[in-house]
């Protein structure tokens, strides 16, 4: 869906072959990632939304995975566009995603400030659990495997692992 | 009952007011922002409402819906009301109860049941 002004890139040409080495969430995006500054507009953060769930189900994901990467997606989209940017919420987004049989990789950035994740209070504490905001972070903590953030705050990184395909061996999509 | 506008489908059963969504996936915030006013209107039109919301036809939702039953719960609590919600699939009761907001919200599996908990 490379439809205008968004913009894309392949990173590193020859997609990932077979890898013994697990990158953790705050390692370099692997080669063949697909890279998206993406508009903030529903029509375009749908359509990449359901470009990926398309590779994730061409890649053997299960619909309960596609469930759990779908609402990941759209919380990090959200929190980039509504709280990131720094209140400029047409400023392009950055979006990097590999998928291969046993791993989702998915990165999203914003141009803001960033924030200190740590600092999020708990929204299932008692005297949370009426405040109607920040449960983004909790729900893409629960269903993805691994989640980091890079040190100015800006970007997040979500690693999802195919509990239907295991890691060794692992083939690009 | 619907403005042009809704993606609501809103009846009465008794005086129960109850609501379903016509939308699959609930992600759209021009939408969650819609019908948060929209079930917010007719919370204020009744003294002591009560309502029961069906997510019968839903499949996907965002923390964003989250946060808009929140206020609509507090607005009907503040009311003295009473807020059902029925019909949730496997998947999205499990985004509810990592929440931990199934122990906040009265849910029910179907809506005869809900409907019967009223008081």
């Amino acid at each position: 869906m490379a439809s205008d002004p968004d913009t894309r890139d392949q990173q590193g040409g020859e997609a990932e072959r077979s890898s013994a080495r697990r990158p953790p969430a705050n390692d370099a995006a692997p080669p063949g990632s697909i890279c998206i500054d993406l508009q903030p507009e529903r029509q375009r953060i749908d359509a990449l939304r359901d470009e990926i769930v398309a590779a994730l189900t061409d890649a053997g994901y299960t619909e309960t995975a596609c469930f759990a990467v779908r609402l990941a997606y759209e919380e990090a989209i959200t929190n980039a566009r509504d709280h990131g940017n720094d209140g400029q919420s047409d400023l392009p987004i950055r979006v990097e995603y590999h998928v291969t049989p046993a791993r989702f990789f998915l990165r999203i950035a914003d141009q803001g400030h960033g924030f200190n994740p740590k600092a999020v209070s708990d929204p299932t504490l008692p005297e949370n659990l009426l405040n109607p905001a920040g449960r983004g972070l909790l729900l893409i903590r629960a269903y993805m495997s691994e989640v980091a953030f890079n040190d100015r705050g800006n970007e997040i990184t979500c690693i999802y692992k195919n509990p239907q395909q295991p890691l060794s061996g692992e083939r690009s999509a | 009952m619907n403005s042009p506008e809704s993606r609501l489908r809103i009846r009465k059963e008794a005086d129960v007011t109850v609501v379903e969504f016509l939308d699959r996936h609930l992600l759209d915030e021009a939408n969650i922002a819609q019908f948060s006013e929209d079930i917010g209107s007719l919370v204020n039109s009744e003294t002591s409402p009560k309502v029961l919301i069906s997510f019968a036809n839903v499949e996907h939702l965002s923390s964003a819906v989250l946060s808009a039953l929140i206020t609509i719960h507090n607005r009907i609590k503040t009311k003295d009301g009473q807020l059902r919600l029925s019909d949730i699939s496997d998947q999205i009761l499990e985004v509810f109860h990592i929440t931990q907001l199934d122990r906040m919200f009265h849910i029910h599996k179907g809506a005869d049941d809900a409907l019967e908990s009223f008081a």
